[in-house]
């Protein structure tokens, strides 16, 4: 594998050490964000060791904790507004099932904290959840990360695909009494860089049952920024299209909604201090370590807020909303109780580099819809002010309609 | 030529640390040669052996325990905002500012945590600051605390560069001596935050009994926490510790006390300085490029011997400066 394939993949050790380090502290619950950081270096250090550095749970700076909780209660938010959207159903579709697609998944725990009822919103519908990661990363989660997850009355599962390569079925069955939890859980390996026409076999295939009649949502948590530019375009482009053109003589109706939490440089010095470093990190840079020269990543070409929701719109998305993560957390999108927890938690003296920061980085949410039963919901999900199920506020978000 | 050297106010460098080594315990050597080498180490970036930090402390202590809680400062001096550890900009500050004892300092706090130094960072001034005492003047930052330390760095780099807590212990105690304020020629209030609604006067600074821990509420938290803000009148603060106070309390202040300024840091800001309320208060931040993430410049407040204010801007040191590279790790993201 090569250093800079490396060097990605690893950040999902940071993000799973910077939540477990919330969760510690109390800023959220997460049953089982500690299970699924086993293994990763740093975590559950008390103090520093001989090899101690800054990335391990316990020495987490609380700018960091603050901010990451905040990604995860705006990424939750997302997520629960999606699900509890009122739709007008496809006759075919009577259980009013949903699926959620998160790419680059890593060491996510969000199937878990819904499946064993830690987070609200899906209670009347079935919803089939799909993780997507490099292969190398899915064959982890399947055979060890979620064995330690296992919660006590369940018993874990998994089914590996051979026809679509690394990939498995997985499911946790009750042990004891009745599980009236229909959901469907399925590990997808798959190199985001390579052509998304093939993410889009694998999940069809009826091992794993996609079904692009269904409501979707796609979920990517600083994942996007990782991507080359121009297959990052092209992966936006087939989620929008949601593999229509693949399948031409199947017309059916489709609703797709599109989630992104990812870093923006701005253009100014901060951002450029963000590139620098993470070059150093071996993630960005005009060069790969064996000189080879490196395609630019979406997170160099798509720098601002509007760049992204222009970008969403150029990929086939027909209405997108976003703001910076400032303005998430001060108006609305992340809730006053969740804001006042945080402050409980602990005291964060570093205020003016929290906002710094924050405005670094930003939430955007684009939909895509054919035929008119959709159409509203589409709208209301991208909408601002009172009426705003992710809780965009007026004048301080973007939306954009291609 | 050097201002300082040809100031009539300030008595020549040597003399002081001369006067207090005789009266020194000795322990890590007392002599101001081995004074001198032990600067000339922490220049270089390497830190002292945990003996030498404990008598370094011990004369230290010496020094600061008959600083008043509002410590008089003559001009000229250079006054510098928050440092947070990060040695090699330091350095930079002093190419910039000039080398102490060539000139006068004043540090308003916050020496420590965050950055990848701050055990070299605060030595290194408390060196200074035991070998010409009447060269530089350091104030109480509210990092310059047991509690906060532990959160923000500068514990966790004690323990893993010494391998014990001892270090840390010696320097926290000695934090509990460092004056809270600093006057320059009565006209000018240093302090690292700001303003308290419980006072009023610089007497009532005072008379605080400084030599303890940072505590949670009240004058002396308030002086290390607040910050101004664009209001009338007083706020809760978002940091969870002291106040925002308005242009209208700095006003009053400034009056009642006859001052033409409050100098202050505590705030990042990426300029490196903000004046505000026309210019009746100041923010000076020292620490380029905070947290080696933020992108910022930072500056010094140069005074001269009438009070005429110059701003030095300078940037983070470059890469070269540093030397070897050595295995920091970087900077967190949200990734």
């Amino acid at each position: 594998m090569a250093h800079s394939d490396r060097a990605v993949i690893s950040t999902a050790d940071d993000a799973v050490l910077a939540k477990l380090s919330c969760v510690e502290k109390g800023y959220y619950q997460d049953a089982f964000i500690h299970s699924m950081a086993k293994g990763v270096k740093g975590a559950n250090r008390k103090s520093y060791g001989s090899a101690g550095g800054r990335n391990s749970s316990s020495s987490m700076e609380p700018i960091i904790r603050k901010g990451t909780h905040a990604r995860v209660c705006a990424v939750d938010k997302a997520i629960s507004a999606f699900l509890s959207l009122q739709l007008e159903e496809d006759t075919s579709n009577a259980k009013g099932r949903r699926q959620v697609v998160i790419l680059g998944a890593g060491r996510d725990t969000t199937y878990l904290r819904y499946r064993f009822g830690y987070q609200k919103g899906f209670e009347e519908n079935q919803v089939d959840w799909f993780e997507v990661d490099h292969p190398f990363v899915i064959e982890q989660k399947a055979h060890t990360w979620l064995c330690n997850c296992d919660p006590a009355g369940y018993k874990y599962n998994s089914e590996m695909n051979v026809a679509t390569g690394v990939s498995y079925r997985a499911s946790f069955s009750s042990q004891g009494a009745s599980d009236a939890n229909d959901s469907t859980y399925h590990l997808i390996g798959h190199d985001l860089r390579s052509p998304p026409s093939s993410l889009f076999e694998k999940l069809s295939d009826p091992f794993h049952g996609y079904d692009r009649s269904i409501p979707t949502i796609f979920v990517m948590e600083c994942v996007i920024m990782y991507l080359p530019d121009e297959a990052s375009r092209n992966l936006l482009r087939y989620l929008a299209d949601n593999g229509a053109e693949a399948d031409q003589k199947n017309q059916v109706d489709s609703f797709v909604t599109i989630a992104m939490y990812d870093p923006i440089p701005n253009n100014d010095r901060f951002g450029q201090v963000m590139l620098n470093n993470l070059q150093k990190r071996g993630i960005t840079g005009q060069t790969h370590e064996d000189g080879e020269r490196r395609e630019q990543l979406s997170l160099e070409r798509t720098p601002t807020l509007s760049d992204h929701l222009a970008k969403l719109n150029k990929c086939g998305f027909d209405i997108a909303v976003g703001c910076h993560m400032m303005d998430a957390y001060d108006y609305g999108i992340v809730s006053i109780d969740d804001r006042r927890r945080a402050a409980r938690c602990e005291m964060l003296d570093e205020l003016e580099e929290f906002v710094l920061l924050m405005r670094h980085y930003c939430l955007c949410v684009g939909v895509h819809s054919t035929g008119d039963r959709y159409k509203a919901a589409a709208a209301t999900l991208c909408s601002d002010g009172k009426d705003s199920p992710i809780g965009f506020q007026e004048g301080s978000c973007t939306i954009v309609h291609s | 030529m050097s201002l300082a050297a040809s100031s009539p106010a300030n008595a020549s460098p040597a003399t002081p640390a001369n006067n207090h080594t005789t009266s020194s315990s000795g322990g890590g050597g007392g002599s101001v040669t081995s004074l001198d080498s032990q600067i000339e180490r922490l220049k270089r970036c390497e830190y002292l052996r945990e003996n030498e930090v404990k008598a370094l402390c011990l004369r230290a202590r010496e020094i600061l325990v008959d600083e008043g809680n509002v410590q008089r400062v003559d001009a000229p001096v250079t006054i510098c905002g928050d440092i947070h550890g990060q040695f090699y900009d330091l350095v930079e500050l002093f190419k910039v500012g000039g080398e102490c004892p060539d000139k006068n300092y004043l540090f308003l706090g916050d020496f420590v945590d965050r950055g990848y130094y701050s055990v070299e960072t605060f030595l290194l001034l408390l060196a200074l600051k035991v070998r010409y005492p009447d060269r530089i003047t350091l104030i109480r930052g509210n990092h310059e605390s047991r509690q906060i330390t532990q959160v923000y760095g500068f514990y966790d780099e004690c323990l893993r560069k010494y391998g014990s807590v001892n270090v840390w212990r010696y320097c926290t105690e000695i934090f509990d001596y460092l004056s809270l304020s600093a006057i320059i020629e009565d006209k000018i209030f240093t302090v690292h935050g700001g303003l308290s609604p419980s006072i009023n006067t610089l007497d009532q600074i005072r008379v605080i009994d400084r030599k303890q821990e940072v505590p949670h509420d009240g004058a002396m938290c308030d002086l290390m926490w607040s910050d101004p803000e664009e209001i009338d009148g007083w706020g809760l603060s978002p940091r969870g510790a002291g106040y925002l106070f308005g242009g209208d309390v700095v006003a009053m202040f400034n009056e009642r006390n006859d001052l033409d300024l409050i100098a202050r840091a505590h705030q990042l800001v990426m300029e490196g300085y903000r004046s505000m309320f026309d210019d009746a208060l100041v923010t000076v931040w020292s620490a380029p490029n905070y947290c080696y993430r933020c992108g910022n410049v930072a500056s010094i407040l140069e005074l001269d011997e009438n009070l005429g204010k110059s701003f030095k801007i300078f940037d983070a040191a470059p890469n070269e400066a540093r030397g070897i590279p050595v295995k920091n790790p970087p900077p967190d993201y949200f990734l």
